[in-house]
This record gives C-alpha cells, sequence and structure tokens, in this order.
C-alpha cells in the first residue's frame, strides 16, 4: 500500500477530508520543468529536502498529518477546487511531494 | 570499545541475573533476568555526565512499487547533562545538524544553507520535549537521551524474556525481547565490563504500521567529553536563519 493509499483508507474519502480543509491564502500549487512536484506557499517554494518547521512556518498547519512510519509524515495540504499536495517527510525533512486528487 | 572510566561491576550483575533467571522465568510477564539487564544498561547511561556515540538507522518502508524497502540514515550524537547535545543525521545527499546549548535549540540544514532556531531553556529532557513539539523535528534516538533513558520501555512492555547471549559486531551480548501493544522490541546488550546498548529492533505489528526499525550503536565514549564550544551554534558562512531566508524571498517576489 503506497503513501496515497494509505492515507486514503486511514481517512476515508477524499470528499470528506475536502470538506474539512481549511483554504489557506497564497498557497499555490506547482510542477516544474524537471517534472518535480513543489509546493509554493506564499513566496517560499517547498522542495525536497526541506525542513518540517520550514514546511510549517511556510504553509501554515496541513489539513491532516499523517504518521507513515517510525520516521515518516505525511501532511496534505491544498484547498478546494484544485489538485491537493501530500508533502512526505522523511526524518523532519521532505522526501517527495505528490499531486492528489482535486479537492 | 573506546575507553570508559566507569567500572561496571560485572560479575555482581551476573548474577544478579542468574539469580534472577532462576527464580523468575515463566512466572513474571518479564523476566526478571531480562528487566535487570535493562536496568543496568539504562542506569549505567543515566548516570553517565556525558556520552557519545554514532548509531546505523534503517527503517522499513512500503515503496509504491509495493516492495518492502528499507533505507537508513547515520547518527552522530553527543550529550552532556545537564543540558547539552550536539547531533547530526546523515542521509544520502543531505545532513541535518542540531545543537542545544542550554538555551537555544538550532536546526541547521546545511544543503539547504538554512537554520532555525528556537528559544528553549532547561534541562536536556524538558528542552527536547518543547523543541520537538515546537518545530516538529524529531530529535535522533530521544528516548535514549532522557535523564530515564531506557526505563520507559519496561513500562510500555506487556511482557519480556532473556532470550540469551548473542553476537554484535563481534561483541558478546545480552539478547531482550519484549512485547508491547502494537509492536516488539528486541534489544542487545554489552554483556562485558559495561552495559552498553548494541543493538535494537523494533517491529511495528499494526495492520497499517507494520514495518522495523533497526538501530546498531558504535563508538560509545563515556570518557571524553566535547569541548563546551562543540554545543554552541556558529552560523556558517552563507546560511541564514528561516526568517530571513523567508524575507529575501518576500522582497524577489516583489521586485519581479
Amino acid at each position: 500500500m503506497n503513501h496515497w493509499n494509505r492515507v486514503e483508507r486511514r481517512c476515508g474519502s477524499w470528499r470528506w477530508i475536502g470538506g474539512l480543509l481549511i483554504l489557506l491564502p497564497g498557497l499555490v500549487l506547482v510542477s516544474d520543468a524537471m517534472a518535480e512536484v513543489t509546493l509554493r506557499c506564499g513566496s517560499r517554494l517547498i522542495s525536497r529536502g526541506a525542513l518540517q518547521i520550514e514546511v510549517l512556518r511556510a504553509c501554515g498547519e496541513p489539513a491532516t498529518r499523517e504518521y507513515l512510519g517510525s520516521l515518516s509524515e505525511g501532511w496534505l495540504y491544498g484547498r478546494q477546487g484544485q489538485i491537493s499536495r501530500m508533502v512526505i517527510f522523511r526524518n523532519a525533512r521532505v522526501s517527495q511531494i505528490k499531486s492528489g486528487p482535486r479537492l | 570499545m573506546v575507553p570508559i572510566t566507569r567500572v561496571w561491576r560485572r560479575p555482581a550483575t551476573l548474577l544478579g541475573v542468574g539469580m534472577a533467571t532462576m527464580m523468575g522465568v515463566g512466572q513474571a510477564a518479564i523476566d526478571p533476568a531480562a528487566e535487570q539487564v535493562l536496568r543496568s544498561a539504562g542506569a549505567y547511561l543515566a548516570g553517565a555526565d556525558s556520552f557519545r556515540f554514532q548509531a546505523d538507522v534503517s527503517v522499513d518502508e512500503k515503496h509504491d512499487s509495493g516492495l518492502w524497502l528499507e533505507y537508513s540514515l547515520h547518527y552522530r550524537i553527543a550529550v552532556q547533562r545537564p543540558d547539552r547535545l550536539r547531533a547530526t543525521v546523515t542521509r544520502p545527499g543531505e545532513t541535518t545538524e542540531i545543537w542545544y546549548d542550554g538555551e537555544t535549540f538550532t536546526v541547521l540544514a546545511p544543503d539547504r544553507g538554512v537554520f532555525v532556531q528556537l528559544p528553549v531553556t532547561g534541562s536536556l529532557d524538558g528542552a527536547l520535549d518543547t523543541a520537538m513539539a515546537q518545530s516538529g523535528h524529531a530529535v535522533p534516538l530521544a528516548r535514549l537521551l532522557y535523564e530515564e533513558s531506557l526505563l520507559p520501555l519496561l513500562n510500555m512492555a506487556e511482557d519480556g524474556f532473556l532470550v540469551g547471549t548473542d553476537l554484535v559486531a563481534g561483541t558478546a551480548a545480552w539478547h531482550l525481547a519484549f512485547r508491547g501493544e502494537d509492536r516488539n522490541w528486541q534489544l542487545w546488550v554489552d554483556d562485558g565490563a559495561v552495559p552498553l546498548l548494541l543493538k535494537g529492533i523494533i517491529t511495528y505489528t499494526g495492520e497499517e504500521d507494520e514495518h522495523r526499525y533497526r538501530v546498531e550503536f558504535s563508538d560509545w565514549d563515556l570518557a571524553t567529553p566535547l569541548a563546551p564550544g562543540a554545543f554552541e551554534f556558529v552560523a556558517p558562512a552563507g546560511a541564514q536563519s528561516l526568517e530571513e531566508a523567508m524575507i529575501v524571498d518576500e522582497e524577489e517576489a516583489q521586485g519581479q
């Protein structure tokens, strides 16, 4: 079961999550030319290697936090009507940012 | 093994383990022999004014492909009681440095040229709790760094026993096994002059959380504390605080 499936299974339907999402002003989801998914929060571009606290301060509290393992955690960002982003942390650093479904 | 100044009374330990084994196996939920070894290891570490060690950590993770993959980290950790910590966590292409000097908890990502500082005071135990709560940044092997050290592991155990003796990197060790509500753990404790932790494996047993966490310790040194200045953060050239970096981002965004 991958991270998405695991999160989906824990949270139930994405529609349910969408209902809980906090609208985050200034949060824009982008993908760069190398197809690495990134997350822009205000003026800060969040990418692989970012510190967990860096993401928290730039993007605010995520809609959901999911425990994904001993050193792994997934934070869901997005707003209704947009493609969501799941930020996967490993050892408190961003290891991956995944595109999610439209909320 | 590095030199260690404290002398551990091994015969007493062995006698205690032997008596506990004879008296306790199969009767108590936690085998007294296993409890005694664990308490010895915890007390030894808790009684140290300073210690440092290295650790290789490996964690299983279910990959998107469906395969279970193992990834690894390397820790270098130094503690000076009551309120000093220095840690380095290394992964390929990524290093995280941590300092606590009794007043400020600092996390530096050298590869990003960014550091974060949190004003935290007090003993190391309280500082770790506060810093982890505020930053979300897990301090590596934090449980081991607390003054109570390994003892909370006993409270978490539903049962446990002394498996016997084993080898860890050629060193003879007591092999302990414990079962908890949602995880089982094995510990290997040096059966020589000092009861230091050599290895640990945690097996998470939850249906959605089934994985293993393995740590092997090396280069324990309880005799040579780091120089006092080693616990004080000095920003390397080119590094910015996160606050500075975010202001620069904002200025660049406004200039465009």
